[in-house]
């Protein structure tokens, strides 16, 4: 439909428009003859904004034109009904005059939001205390702060038939791979949903290998770790209404690093940066190893360690593989119900936990000393990864482990770690290698360990960055 | 192309590659099956015949290198006409695919004298192939991989081995040197040869690393039959210095026997270790192997046959079944003897062939 001058036929157009809504509103206005329509919803709308800058101004100067009268930054005019109900549904307030075929779009929108809080899910000792937040604009602004360069590019996507989401996808022109911000860019724009579930659905809409096991894409709620990943080429992709934001595409190795590795000094984050290496494998292999060991392969063991094993076995109705099955399932419960409690009742994790699980369930037989410990320890290994999805995919994985080596002994762990260390090896993300054994020292500089600063020349090959440079002689100081 | 950029490897990745497949179960055999030929002698004959795949190496590399574009099973009915070509991509096909079979079953036969008596051999036999199966339905680049992550456990091996050497060994058993003339050692070096069997890789391999010039990629084939040599020598110098020939005679794997005897203060016993983890360096021998089958089989026709994923599948399957049939362990050892004579003939008798007919060819071409 055309716009018209006139504002009964504007107005009957945005009533046929928002026919049931009740919070949409529409003003007449007769100022000294003139007469004015607004248009908005006033749930989206802040009034005192419409009220100081758009009718105090329009009352004291009625006849001038508007764009000169109206103090909205956020202004822009246009012709079509279509950007205007859009604009409505946004939050702005849409002006029109009479005798005028145009439409006044004022960004008179309200900004409801928390403040910005400290990181809740990926702790860290040293580095900044600022997580991302439900809105784009905040978050889109603390990136900004951190990389104050021309370099650093925010392309913007509407997501979803219905919800309309907003989706950013930020890169770093000069060092990202633009073969991969281009197939970002193309899968964003070919996702078709009614509306887009953040951080999730992102990452499982524009993944390669649909039923991979490990997660492809990295979650962040840190600022300063998204630096870290467009330093080094990656692309980000931040979604309205979701305080956390995507990495990709990223390596195997991006999930054991922490911003903490950065701080702490290089030799103190190269161990740490190994442990929770190692962490992973405990995660994955260790309620498994137990099982074979205690009912397979003894005779691994010396024989002190034997007796003690026995001892502690000794009352315990259930084979290994059950014991370790329901202690690992309890452990699973624990964690899921810690998340779902409602924190009033808090204390309770720590009480049933515990106590329950702790002694009771030993002193009571049904599951013994050494498994408890081994559990324990599966449980916090687990917890070390700085991924919580890496640490979930871990988590899964000993369930197989623990069957196939119930079956088959320490050659089915065996097994299973070949059919894990392959399937790494053949997953993709978006055209390059997700596991790459770090084979050379300047590969294993950022993945194994981590380097100290001033050997970091190159940024890491992973991403394939257009530009490795990352600095030229950090310590110029020292002739 | 798209194989072409998929199949690309670093010099690096050849190393590993090349070293991983030539390591094989001959690491534990070889002792053994060298004392009843060369005694004493048998780290001189492993050497040489170290040397003899290297002049197979220079054979395949100086094959490879007059074709620098394209696989060997591609170039192949180039060199000899379609029928015959096909014929040949054949005859590899078949070879490769009985070649990881024989050495599956070789293992099993191991593990179930050392470590699984009870456990039925077809169900381990299943395993290995099922790993092997996924493996080899990768690509070149990713199985390159794959052989970079398992390259830390045969380092571990070799620590394991030399670690034992700690403990008395007895230099006088090696002397004196050639004490039954050269006949024993030159016949030893056919014996030995099966160890080195995996260069051949480089049939395949050649067009698709990127190594600076070719001479440079002669340099790293150089470098890991070298590696395979030391590993092996080393493995034999310890086996000869710790036991006597009686010894050696009566057991099949000296290695796993030395292991059996010594123990770490957390761990009892060594050789369960050691045998487990073995499973991951035959593997990478067996599902190289049966990568390159599939490729053979692929290449039949000159257009492609066939994906090769399903090549793979359909010769681990058939293998697998055929593995059904070896009951006996006679008969494995018999049928290994076979395929030893036929790795002799397909990767260096095949190549030897190959590159005269194509000299010829390319001669009669100048003049022409």
């Amino acid at each position: 439909m055309k716009l018209s001058t006139s504002l009964k036929e504007t107005e009957r157009y945005f009533q046929e428009q928002f026919a049931d809504q009740s919070d949409f509103r529409v003003k007449p206005l007769n100022l000294d003859g003139t007469e004015y329509r607004l248009f908005y919803f006033d749930t989206l709308i802040d009034s005192e904004l419409v009220q100081n800058y758009v009718l105090k101004p329009l009352l004291s100067r009625p006849h001038d034109p508007v764009h000169d009268v109206v103090s909205i930054l956020d202004y822009t005019e246009t012709a079509s009904f279509q950007e205007a109900v859009h604009a409505i549904m946004y939050g702005k307030t849409v002006l029109q005059r009479s005798g005028e075929a145009k439409l006044h779009l004022l960004g008179t929108d309200v900004k409801k939001e928390r403040s910005i809080n400290i990181p809740t899910n990926e702790r860290v000792l040293r580095g900044a205390n600022e997580a991302f937040i439900e809105n784009l604009d905040t978050n889109l602004n603390l990136m900004r702060k951190l990389i104050n360069s021309t370099d650093f590019v925010v392309k913007t996507y509407t997501i979803g038939r219905l919800s309309q989401t907003k989706v950013a996808m930020m890169y770093i022109k000069t060092i990202a791979d633009m073969a991969s911000v281009e197939e970002v860019d193309r899968r964003l724009r070919s996702i078709d949903i009614d509306y887009i579930d953040a951080p999730g659905e992102i990452d499982e809409l524009i993944k390669e290998n649909k039923y991979a096991f490990f997660p492809q894409t990295l979650t962040t709620e840190r600022p300063d770790r998204a630096r870290a990943n467009l330093m080094e080429g990656k692309v980000v992709v931040a979604t309205a209404g979701s305080p956390d934001v995507v990495i990709l595409p990223v390596s195997f190795w991006s999930f054991f690093q922490s911003e903490d590795d950065y701080q702490n000094g290089w030799l103190l984050g190269s161990i740490f940066r190994v442990l929770r290496l190692c962490c992973f494998f405990i995660a994955m292999g260790l309620p498994a190893l137990y099982v074979t060991v205690s009912s397979f392969n003894p005779q691994m063991l010396p024989i002190n360690f034997v007796n003690t094993l026995q001892s502690s076995l000794k009352y315990v109705t259930f084979p290994p593989f059950v014991e370790a099955l329901s202690m690992m399932l309890l452990l699973e419960i624990l964690r899921e119900a810690t998340i779902r409690l409602a924190s009033p009742v808090g204390q309770t994790i720590g009480v049933v936990g515990g106590i329950v699980v702790g002694t009771v369930v030993v002193q009571s037989n049904l599951v013994s000393n050494t498994m408890v410990i081994t559990a324990a320890l599966t449980g916090l290994a687990s917890f070390v990864m700085p991924s919580y999805e890496m640490s979930g995919a871990a988590r899964l994985l000993s369930y197989p482990a623990l069957l196939i080596s119930a079956v088959f002994g320490l050659f089915g762990l065996a097994f299973f770690f070949m059919i894990i260390c392959t399937h790494l090896c053949s997953i993709n993300t978006l055209g390059l290698s997700y596991y790459k054994p770090p084979f050379s020292l300047s590969d294993a500089k950022d993945t194994l360990f981590r380097a100290p600063t001033w050997s970091l020349t190159k940024r890491p090959k992973a991403t394939a960055p257009s530009n490795r440079t990352r600095m030229r002689n950090p310590r110029g100081w020292k002739r | 192309m798209e194989t072409m950029k998929e199949d690309a490897i670093t010099g690096r990745q050849l190393f590993v590659l090349i070293f991983m497949t030539q390591l094989g179960l001959e690491v534990m055999s070889l002792p053994h099956v060298e004392a009843d030929i060369a005694g004493h002698d048998m780290w001189l004959s492993v050497f040489l015949s170290g040397l003899c795949a290297q002049a197979g190496i220079m054979l395949i590399w100086w094959l490879g290198s007059r074709y620098p574009s394209r696989n060997c099973f591609a170039y192949v009915p180039q060199i000899v006409g379609r029928p015959v070509g096909a014929f040949v991509n054949l005859m590899y096909g078949c070879y490769y695919a009985i070649s990881g079979l024989m050495l599956i079953l070789n293992y099993t036969d191991v593990l179930n004298r050392w470590l699984f008596v009870y456990t039925p051999g077809w169900i381990i036999t299943l395993m290995i192939f099922i790993a092997c199966g996924y493996a080899a339905s990768l690509s070149l680049r990713r199985i390159a991989y794959i052989a970079q992550s398992y390259l830390i456990l045969s380092v571990i091996a070799i620590l394991l081995i030399a670690g034992c050497w700690l403990y008395g060994p007895d230099v006088k058993n090696l002397l004196p040197v050639l004490s039954g003339g050269w006949n024993p050692v030159v016949k030893g070096i056919y014996y030995a040869f099966s160890g080195y069997v995996g260069y051949d890789l480089l049939l395949y391999a050649f067009p698709y690393v990127k190594a600076k010039s070719k001479n440079r990629l002669l340099l790293i084939m150089t470098f890991a039959n070298m590696t395979a040599i030391l590993y092996y020598v080393l493995s034999c110098l310890i086996c000869s210095t710790m036991f006597s020939l009686k010894q050696l005679k009566h057991i099949p794997e000296p290695i796993v026997f030395i292991l059996k005897y010594y123990q770490l203060e957390v761990l009892q016993s060594l050789d369960v270790m050691f045998l487990i983890f073995y499973v991951f360096i035959v593997s990478d021998t067996a599902y190289i192997y049966f990568f390159l089958s599939a490729k053979a089989f692929v290449h039949l026709r000159s257009k492609g046959l066939g994906k090769h994923q399903i090549w793979v599948w359909a010769m681990v399957g058939l293998a697998f079944i055929g593995s059904l049939f070896f009951k006996k362990r006679s008969t494995i050892i018999n049928f290994s003897d076979l395929q030893d004579i036929g790795s002799v003939f397909m990767i260096i008798a095949v190549p030897a062939v190959l590159l005269i007919i194509s000299g010829l060819r390319g001669a009669g071409r100048n003049r022409a």
